[in-house]
């Protein structure tokens, strides 16, 4: 199964199109997308508006290879879990959010080694016919808790 | 210092508060008295309930004499101030609506004058006698509220659960179904809002104050988005410890809300070493 996450801020159409056409060429797979209603509709994936926490957990712990926005939400998730991520960042060029923060956090992940970044259409496409379905594997892993200096940090304020 | 001696200290500090209260009260009627007002029972025993009442209800909403506050100087008279503000309005409004009873309108004044001398001496002597004690700043507990909104900004608030280990925390969010993700714990929504909808930014404001006034913590933690910043607002004008997290998802410059929250946040910590700078704290990320 492939998981994609497109946010429930705003729409995301570009990813959802992208993975539509993607699907069509592989309709052995079963593909299931989070995604806002918007003008696109899609005929090859199945589309759910807003997902429970704990069915979000088990659509990540279900999923063979993750494609995502670039929220931090679905990228921790699947960095804590171990699975495959592809992040697509939205770009305020077509409206697809308020700020370039996506891009910046696209960059700093994918410099630092924590997930695979594409950054358009054609890229997703090359990267997903690169990895699916042979070429699974995460780039990186963190543990189930933020590091202990930040904890220790706040501890540390709240206490002096 | 032990638990015993922490509620001898604590009963002291709020017993002596309260004669100093009861003391101004007294100097300020003789004052008015002697300059040809004359007072009697009928009026002065109401107002003496007031100010029972309304220092009870301002210490209470302050915090002033919890465990958390008497460990620092600095808390008490954050505390103290805002306590003493809080009183005077209040029974400033309780002389208003009873003008008819015949309290000078300059009685506020005189009685505001004493109070504010006789806590600044009060609060003096605390600051020569707090060295004396010897608090273990390990034991201090605090009432933590967490903060955050659906999303990013709950997953990373999530990922310092160890922080909250064994802790007295209540975590605010703005969908009910998160109740699941902290088990366990107290949690509370609150309707969301945005820079778009300006009714529902005034729904929020609402809901995140009284969740507030209700569970009265000494600190506050958040992640982000508006329900955070508004806690942080809410926060600072009650003298709560506050502590803004940036997000991990702001990697170039801090969020319009962090930068905010640098205005009125105690702590704001930024998880990019590179937008660390002296009001910014970086001590690693939640990765």
């Amino acid at each position: 199964m492939i998981f994609v996450t497109a946010g429930t801020q705003l729409p995301f159409d570009r990813l959802i199109k992208t993975i539509d056409e993607i699907a069509s060429e592989f309709p052995d797979t079963h593909f299931v997308a989070q995604a806002l209603e918007s003008d696109y509709k899609a005929k090859n994936i199945e589309v759910l508006k807003f997902i429970s926490p704990t069915d979000f957990n088990s659509y990540i712990d279900n999923a063979e290879l993750i494609i995502s926005h670039a929220g931090m939400g679905t990228i921790i998730s699947a960095l804590v879990k171990q699975k495959p991520i592809i992040v697509m960042p939205r770009l305020t060029k077509y409206n697809e959010h308020r700020n370039e923060h996506q891009l910046g956090t696209s960059k700093k992940m994918d410099s630092l080694g924590y997930v695979d970044v594409v950054y358009d259409e054609q890229e997703l496409i090359i990267k997903f016919r690169h990895m699916w379905p042979k070429n699974l594997k995460p780039r990186n892993r963190i543990g189930e808790a933020a590091s202990e200096e930040i904890i220790n940090s706040i501890n540390n304020f709240i206490k002096y | 210092m032990l638990r015993p001696q922490l509620f001898l200290l604590r009963f002291l500090l709020a017993f002596t508060d309260f004669i100093l209260l009861n003391l101004c009260l007294f100097a300020g009627f003789h004052f008015s008295a002697k300059y040809g007002f004359q007072f009697n029972h009928q009026s002065t025993f109401p107002a003496l309930v007031t100010i029972w009442v309304s220092w009870f209800l301002s210490t209470n909403i302050f915090r002033l004499y919890s465990e958390y506050t008497v460990y620092k100087l600095q808390d008490i008279y954050k505390a103290t101030w805002r306590s003493m503000v809080l009183h005077v309005a209040l029974f400033s409004i309780y002389l208003l609506l009873t003008i008819h009873s015949g309290f000078p309108s300059y009685f506020i004044f005189i009685y505001s004058l004493f109070i504010i001398s006789a806590f600044f001496f009060s609060r003096i002597l605390c600051l020569a006698f707090m060295p004396l004690l010897n608090f273990d700043f390990n034991n201090r507990k605090a009432n933590i509220l967490a903060i955050a909104s659906v999303g990013g900004h709950w997953i990373e608030l999530l990922r310092i659960m160890p922080l909250f280990k064994e802790k007295d925390v209540t975590f605010i969010s703005n969908k009910p179904s998160l109740k699941d993700t902290v088990r366990g714990y107290k949690f509370y929504t609150v309707p969301d809002a945005n820079r778009d909808n300006k009714f529902n930014l005034i729904r929020c404001i609402l809901s995140v104050f009284a969740f507030i006034l209700f569970l009265r913590p000494q600190v506050i933690i958040t992640t982000g988005a508006a329900p955070g910043l508004l806690g942080i607002l809410i926060g600072r004008i009650l003298g709560i410890k506050t502590i803004w997290i940036d997000s991990i998802a702001n990697a170039e410059k801090l969020s319009l809300s962090g930068l905010i929250a640098l205005r009125l946040a105690d702590r704001v910590y930024t998880q990019w070493e590179h937008l660390a700078n002296p009001k910014v704290v970086f001590s690693g990320n939640i990765l």
